[in-house]
């Protein structure tokens, strides 16, 4: 027994799954509590399994499920506008990650069929519909994402650093989810079938339907509209990864921004691991609420900071604890890093207070359960049983996550905190404000050396004295 | 002042505060727009008590410690310096003072400029704290496992004897709006796009033509399917995606299309953007099927927006703060039902005037001025972060 807590029933999400012949894995979760249905795709393929020289195509791919489909021409988002999908509310959305793109919908209850039959079309037949001006349309909207999110963006290249610098060469994170110009560009329509008929297949995807709805008529509509999805080759899956840095690596990079900005990267635990938790739980103790460590000493009591954030983030084959730190004007990296540094081997040394980890279980468990609030969206229902039905085999893991955050102890938060954040091995990256104030341009060309410069002559400072009449 | 609210109190300074919410396995979120302050938080039922209790401590007794004050005035002052390197929140910042003008209080970025945030003292939130919190121009919104007893009984116990001063109404000055017709354009040297909004004055949100005029920003740029976005997204490629929005106040608003470009086609875009308004009253009016699409959207998405207490209670603190009555919860669909092609077309009409409509672009200066030149834009006028004008 660690808190106050550890009494509460564990919150349910019932579901019932069922695997179709041709291997689609059909998820069904009934919530009543209004009149809509959220209907949930996960395909096990992201970022991760992309070939050299065609960075970005899975993100593209995902563009171009958008596009329309041979019984729905015209693009996608026609038909589940009219059916009630509610872009404005986050309704309906495609993502990319490197493990996995999701598509997702959510309609009132009586358009369940009709979404069903859309979003099997597009899976059935989207090569025979697309045209080679949807391709290259789609082509130039990603490389304006890119631009808008990664290019014209206050630290906007921070996660493509990440990918460069944390991972070795041939890792399958050691590139961007958006891709690079260049490879965007010399991708094809010839490619889009190949990933098609490699990846879009009812082997590779879960599907989860979640809300007002009747599940042995979903289950029929399921049967029928995907039924006869052809099986696709099996696929090898990328096994665990962490990167190994031999060394401490520092990073340094100017750019439009007023304020620097430290980021202190470790490599982490993947996805379900039991450290995950842990770290989650250090995290949180760090910089969740000003009266947490670090806030409370970078932010509150030195005031060197304006703003400090830690994220642990698990992908399926690997993951990155960070240590994000806004300096306030005129503070040095150096130092800001060295008081994090601090802190962790404190915490390595002489683990958690029984106290900060028991507020960090409550707060989780608020977190937890209101998550529980939506059937669609990121971190609702539908998407949390994909999750782990994709990547653990079992839509309803949450439960021993749920325990896992229950049982932790001081004494596990240390042990994790020295395991993997006790070390040098680790990324520094360090954003400074460049005073030409001026965007770096996207690519640079390193084979263009510059001249030297002519020579100045060098102002000596000026020295001026007085004397007093002590004769100081 | 909000920032500050939560720093200290008769019984808990700032620290206690942050660490007693944690326990109860909350925080507090405040938000502050034009015309009102919200603070909330939300929690499991078992702790709303003890979360009650402290949330009626911040906002009955806050001492603002001299400290705190300064340290979140620095803070603040960071942050809206952070704001102005971002392009897409510069231009966001930016347009309603082109609308209203520099002296009208709508035009005022809610969370002030750079320059002026040093100039504001603990003194001036103290004295906002005195004149605007009170009870009578104050709701608490309750939203989740909890009944109307068991919530005024919780509200009597925290907030029956709180007392306070009440506001006296703001009187705003007439808009003056910049001069129409100009593009006004904040350089960022080497962005690979240009942010581009087009900004029109709009009516207040109690206006007839609201649910008309909300099926016009819909068609024109409110809908994935609209206008807009079809036109430079899916057909021309030049953006990641354009949306409007309009911003309705309770004496006036303003309407707005805003998107990221990428710089070689700002011309082009500003071009796009102008024959697609003066379409709207000119060659292509809106037609009934357009509208029908629209209302279907609107009509059969609506149920979506409450699905968490969260927002159900920002939807609810919304309608009151504007004055407005609950059921427009419950009428809303209705009344985008029976809003007529003639009402959409006259609401276009009123609001979706050409002639003055503000341009305004934050971008590569240098490569930007032959392309808006190019297609016939101008003049143009420079402005610096906080939207003054500069000489060129």
């Amino acid at each position: 027994m660690t808190s106050d807590n550890a009494g509460e029933a564990i919150p349910q999400i019932a579901f019932e799954k069922i695997v179709l012949p041709n291997g689609l894995e059909l998820i069904l979760h009934v919530d009543r509590k209004l009149p809509v249905v959220h209907v949930n795709h996960w395909f096990h393929v992201g970022s991760k399994n992309e070939k050299p020289g065609r960075t970005g195509f899975a993100h593209l791919f995902e563009h171009l499920m958008f596009e329309g489909s041979q019984h729905a021409p015209g693009g996608y988002f026609k038909y589940v506008e009219q059916a009630g999908g509610n872009l404005r509310e986050g309704g309906v959305n495609g993502t990319t990650s490197y493990d996995r793109t999701n598509y997702f919908a959510t309609v009132p209850s009586g358009n369940l069929e009709y979404l069903l039959w859309l979003e099997s079309d597009r899976i059935a037949t989207l090569p025979e519909a697309l045209t080679p001006e949807n391709f290259e349309n789609q082509r130039d909207v990603v490389r304006n994402e890119r631009r808008q999110m990664l290019e014209n963006q206050p630290y906007g290249r921070l996660l493509s650093l990440i990918n460069e610098h944390l991972y070795p060469t041939g890792h399958p994170y050691s590139w961007p989810v958006i891709g690079s110009h260049e490879d965007l560009e010399a991708a094809t329509i010839e490619d889009v079938t190949q990933f098609f008929r490699t990846y879009y297949t009812p082997n590779n995807l879960s599907l989860t339907i979640a809300g007002d709805f009747d599940p042995d008529r979903a289950r029929q509509w399921v049967e029928q509209y995907y039924g006869d999805l052809p099986i696709g080759p099996l696929l090898e899956r990328r096994v665990r990864w962490i990167p190994d840095l031999v060394e401490e690596k520092i990073v340094e990079t100017p750019d439009t921004v007023p304020q620097a900005r430290a980021h202190l990267i470790y490599p982490a635990p993947s996805r379900f691991e039991e450290d995950e938790y842990s770290l989650d739980v250090v995290a949180s103790i760090l910089a969740d609420g000003l009266s947490s460590r670090l806030k409370k000493q970078l932010v509150y009591d030195r005031r060197i900071c304006t703003e400090v954030s830690v994220f642990n983030i698990a992908h399926e084959i690997a993951g990155m604890f960070v240590v994000v730190a806004t300096l306030r004007p005129g503070g040095s990296l150096p130092d800001v890093e060295g008081l994090v540094t601090e802190e962790l081997s404190r915490l390595a040394v002489h683990g958690p207070t029984r106290s900060e980890v028991e507020r960090v279980q409550t707060l989780w468990e608020y977190r937890f359960i209101s998550g529980f609030e939506r059937i669609g969206g990121f971190g609702g229902k539908a998407d949390r049983l994909n999750e782990a039905n994709v990547f653990k085999g079992d839509p309803g893991y949450y439960r021993q996550e749920f325990e896992c955050f229950r049982k932790m102890t001081a004494q596990t938060v240390q042990t994790a905190t020295e395991q993997w954040l006790d070390t040098c091995s680790r990324l520094l990256l360090r954003f400074y404000p460049d005073t030409q104030k001026s965007v770096a341009p996207a690519t640079l060309d390193r084979t263009q050396i510059p001249v030297l410069g002519r020579d100045t002559r060098f102002e000596t400072p000026s020295v001026q004295m007085g004397r007093l009449d002590n004769g100081l | 002042m909000l920032a500050t609210l939560d720093k200290g109190t008769a019984r808990r300074n700032a620290l206690d505060i942050s660490e007693s919410m944690a326990r109860n396995g909350t925080a507090l979120y405040g938000s502050t727009f034009q015309e009102s302050v919200s603070l909330g938080f939300d929690t499991l039922t078992r702790h709303l008590p003890a979360a009650l209790d402290l949330f009626a401590d911040v906002v009955r007794n806050p001492l603002f410690p001299d400290d705190e004050f300064e340290r979140e005035r620095n803070r603040h002052s960071d942050n809206l310096s952070q704001g102005e390197s971002n392009p897409q929140a510069l231009t966001a910042r930016l347009a309603p003072r082109l609308i209203f003008g520099t002296e009208h209080p709508y035009g005022l970025p809610v969370h002030g400029f750079f320059s002026t945030i040093s100039g504001i003292g603990r003194p001036d939130i103290v004295h906002v704290y005195d004149h605007c919190w009170g009870p009578s121009q104050s709701a608490i919104v309750f939203a989740g496992d909890v009944t109307l007893n068991r919530a005024m009984e919780l509200a009597h116990l925290y907030f029956g004897d709180w007392t306070g001063e009440s506001l006296a109404e703001v009187a705003l000055p007439f808009a003056v709006p910049a001069a129409s017709g100009c593009v006004y354009l904040i350089n960022r040297p080497n962005a690979p796009q240009t942010v581009v909004a087009q900004a029109l004055p709009a009516p207040p949100r109690k206006t007839n033509d609201y649910y008309a005029l909300r099926l016009v920003d819909s068609i024109y740029g409110g809908d994935f399917q609209s206008r807009l976005n079809r036109n430079l997204r899916e057909e021309k490629g030049f953006t990641y995606g354009i949306s409007s929005m309009l911003a309705l106040m309770d004496k006036a608003g303003y309407w707005k299309a805003q998107t990221a470009i990428q710089t070689d086609r700002t011309g082009d875009t500003l071009y796009e953007l102008r024959a697609e308004l003066e379409a709207l009253t000119g060659e292509r009016p809106i037609t009934e099927s357009e509208l029908e699409e629209a209302r279907i959207n609107r009509v059969r998405g609506y149920a979506q927006q409450f699905e968490t207490i969260r927002r159900l209670a920002g939807i609810v603190g919304g309608l009151w703060s504007g004055g407005l009555p609950m059921s427009d919860i419950r009428d809303a669909v209705d009344r985008i039902e029976r809003t007529t092609l003639e009402e959409v077309h006259a609401a276009a009409a009123r609001y979706a005037r050409p002639e003055q409509a503000i341009y305004l672009l934050v971008g590569d200066r240098d490569r930007i001025l032959p392309q808006i030149e190019a297609r016939g834009f101008g003049p143009v006028v420079m402005l610096d972060q906080e939207g003054r004008g500069k000489e060129v």
